[in-house]
């Protein structure tokens, strides 16, 4: 029961929408797998846990004969103090102080900040190039993400008259592709790892998901008939990632299939984005990539875009 | 006669720290010498208290009154049990310990010991809840239910309102998003899991250009649970745990997000629905411990955590301006039971006849100087 202001609430509409969003494939089995996930499963299945990394490191150190007895601080002498490196060194000694004498349960708030730490290291190790940090590099990449270039109506008609079964789209190159390919029941899903793309699509009630790696959401697809998987924006993913779709798509499509890949350097001046956020994967790289995992390439012009087509069992 | 408080800690920010300042101002105002002691307390704890063994040169009058903060197992209970003063005690709640069993065992054992010791303070004059739910909980571990009453918090929600804001970060969150936030210690009772599935279905199913914001200090293993289970959701860069924030970046907080979420499964009060209430935040609530009863018909409560509806129902709310202004409409009228004078009052009625008060004759009125008239006349 939903009450607003005191008043139960009329659910109707909600579970009426809630329901649409499923059929629709907007809420998948392992969305809801992971919502009915007990968050003591985390722990158990071995989440860090930073005092046992802290004691586990200690241990192992201690064992090879390394001393963990600081000294009172690892400032150098005549540093000013407020400087990065003294205040680093400030928290080096304050981490070996805590490890050896068991601070870390103890300080809620050395706890928060050490944590915080580690979130942020971790983010910006892992992440997206930005993390918690606002910093101008996770701006530069948001602002870039969101400027997906529209795909013209004969890039859409032709991509639209590839294949016949499933198709899985990487990238969202706007509402039109996907309401089409909608219609026919064609459409597994599309990813994008841009939150603009992805809002624009969920609003169209279509099968959009986000997520900053779309290659690890593929393996839980149910793609039993795909036969066409467009890398819309290649330039958006990891070497590693576009590495792991195409060879994802190659085991998929055992028999018959088509990947293609955006080929959009030079296309648009809106796709020159900053050096770390646009990687302009060559041709050749492409090619290579597929032909490893058994598809033949070749150019192919769409509309005003240009891909380069794998195929398989043609 | 003088006025004595014990709490575990007297930190800044804290609910309980606060309502023992809050006494303290309140009976220092009515005539009284008045101290508080603390088994800890940070810098700004230590400009109020003292350590708590300090008491014990007190405990032998009978003429004074001792008011206990309960809220966690302290050794400084046995005070309580010794003392020749006049007792009373307010109860804060303390979680119950199977929220921290896998996740935190000392916290766990505290809790434990702190639910078991409760029935043997029963011999205080008189024992207050700040909340019906409190109360309640007292009566059921033997309090006589004639010598109980309710306290409501006072929480200094007015404590932000001089603060300037954080720019930068208030530019971060206006940028077009639909940002959730979570208040409070990322602590296992709170649920925040259960915020971050929300979150989930929202981003994936409603609206990806949105974001969660938790604010509050981390507990280890269970923020590390919660970092992994958001990285299973692939939501690593919309979920951010920003631990202790600046009053600067906590009114940011407030001022730029859109929602507030609760899925707390134990409250004795929670104060930060209220600072929701205060910054015009429409409040989504779990209906547990006494979240109900501070959210007093205002605002959004939901008695199932169904993670597609309460989506749903964010759309809607996103949609239906109507709503949101109904339910903030509310939400500001409810303030107005947590007024400083109705404390005050309160306060007033319940140690009256512990301190030799004269009862107030009518309702506080507010003096031009903003003082409550009640609270000047000093008797007894």
């Amino acid at each position: 029961m939903i009450q607003v202001n005191g008043r139960e609430f009329d659910e109707h509409g909600l579970h009426a929408r809630a329901e649409a969003r499923k059929r629709v494939g907007l809420y998948d089995e392992r969305l809801l797998a992971l919502l009915d996930r007990d968050i003591v499963e985390e722990v158990e299945e071995h989440v860090f846990s930073m005092i046992q990394v802290v004691y586990d490191l200690q241990r192992s150190l201690e064992e090879r004969g390394a001393r963990l007895e600081p000294p009172p601080d690892l400032a150098s002498p005549g540093e000013k103090p407020g400087h990065a490196r003294s205040f680093l060194r400030r928290m080096q000694t304050r981490f070996i102080r805590a490890v050896n004498e068991g601070y870390v349960q103890q300080q809620e708030k050395y706890n928060t900040f050490f944590t915080k730490a580690v979130d942020i290291s971790y983010r910006q190790l892992c992440g997206a190039g930005g993390g918690v940090v606002m910093s101008e590099a996770a701006r530069k990449r948001g602002l870039w993400l969101s400027r997906r270039p529209q795909w013209d109506v004969e890039a859409v008609r032709a991509v639209y008259g590839l294949g016949k079964f499933q198709v899985v789209m990487v990238g969202i190159p706007g509402t039109t592709i996907l309401e089409l390919l909608r219609e026919d029941g064609r459409l597994v899903v599309a990813l994008d790892n841009s939150d603009e793309a992805v809002a624009e699509a969920q609003a169209h009630f279509l099968p959009a998901w986000y997520h900053p790696r779309p290659i690890d959401i593929l393996e839980s697809l149910r793609t039993e008939e795909l036969d066409l998987l467009a890398i819309t924006f290649p330039e958006c993913l990891t070497g590693s990632e576009v590495e792991g779709i195409i060879g994802w798509s190659g085991e998929r499509m055992d028999g018959k299939g088509i990947v293609l890949a955006g080929l959009n350097r030079g296309w648009s001046e809106v796709l020159s984005g900053d050096d770390g956020f646009v990687r302009y994967w060559p041709r050749r790289l492409l090619a290579g990539l597929m032909e490893r995992h058994g598809f033949v390439t070749e150019d192919w012009t769409a509309g005003e875009r240009r891909f380069l087509k794998g195929m398989k069992g043609s | 006669m003088r006025v004595h408080q014990m709490v575990p800690r007297l930190d800044a920010g804290d609910a309980v720290s606060n309502q023992a300042l809050a006494i303290h101002r309140l009976v220092t105002m009515w005539g009284f010498e008045s101290h508080i002691f603390a088994n800890g307390m940070d810098e700004f704890g230590k400009r109020h208290a003292s350590y708590d063994y300090n008491y014990r040169e007190f405990m032998s009058s009978p003429e004074d009154l001792f008011i206990y903060h309960f809220s966690i197992y302290c050794g400084n209970y046995e005070m309580l049990l010794e003392t020749r003063n006049r007792k009373v005690l307010i109860y804060h709640n303390i979680t119950p310990a199977r929220f921290y069993d896998n996740f935190y065992p000392e916290a766990a054992h505290l809790c434990r010991l702190g639910r078991d010791l409760l029935p043997r303070l029963a011999g205080c004059d008189l024992a207050l809840g700040d909340s019906d739910f409190n109360r309640l909980e007292l009566v059921e571990a033997g309090f006589d239910e004639d010598r109980t009453g309710v306290l409501p918090i006072n929480p200094p929600l007015d404590k932000l309102d001089g603060v300037e804001g954080d720019e930068d970060f208030e530019a971060w969150l206006a940028d077009g998003k639909v940002n959730f936030l979570f208040v409070g210690r990322v602590v296992p009772n709170k649920r925040v899991e259960d915020i971050v599935k929300l979150f989930y279905c929202y981003h994936r199913g409603v609206n990806a250009r949105s974001r969660l914001v938790v604010v509050g200090s981390l507990l280890n293993t269970y923020y590390s649970a919660l970092l992994s289970l958001v990285r299973k959701m692939g939501l690593e860069d919309e979920v951010f745990f920003l631990g202790k924030v600046s009053d600067s970046r906590l009114k940011s907080c407030y001022r730029r997000c859109h929602y507030y979420v609760s899925m707390s499964e134990h409250e004795g009060f929670c104060v930060p629905l209220l600072e929701a209430f205060h910054f015009d935040l429409p409040v989504l609530a779990y209906a547990a411990g006494a979240v109900p009863e501070t959210m007093g018909g205002a605002g959004i409560l939901f008695y199932d955590k169904d993670y597609p509806l309460l989506a749903e129902l964010v759309d809607r709310m996103e949609k239906d301006r109507l709503l949101g202004d109904r339910v903030l409409t509310a939400q500001r009228e409810r303030l107005t039971s947590f007024d400083g004078s109705i404390f005050t009052l309160s306060l007033r009625r319940h140690l009256e006849r512990l301190l030799g008060l004269g009862e107030p004759d009518k309702p506080p009125v507010r003096t031009p100087s903003g003082e409550d008239e009640s609270t000047i006349v000093r008797e007894g």
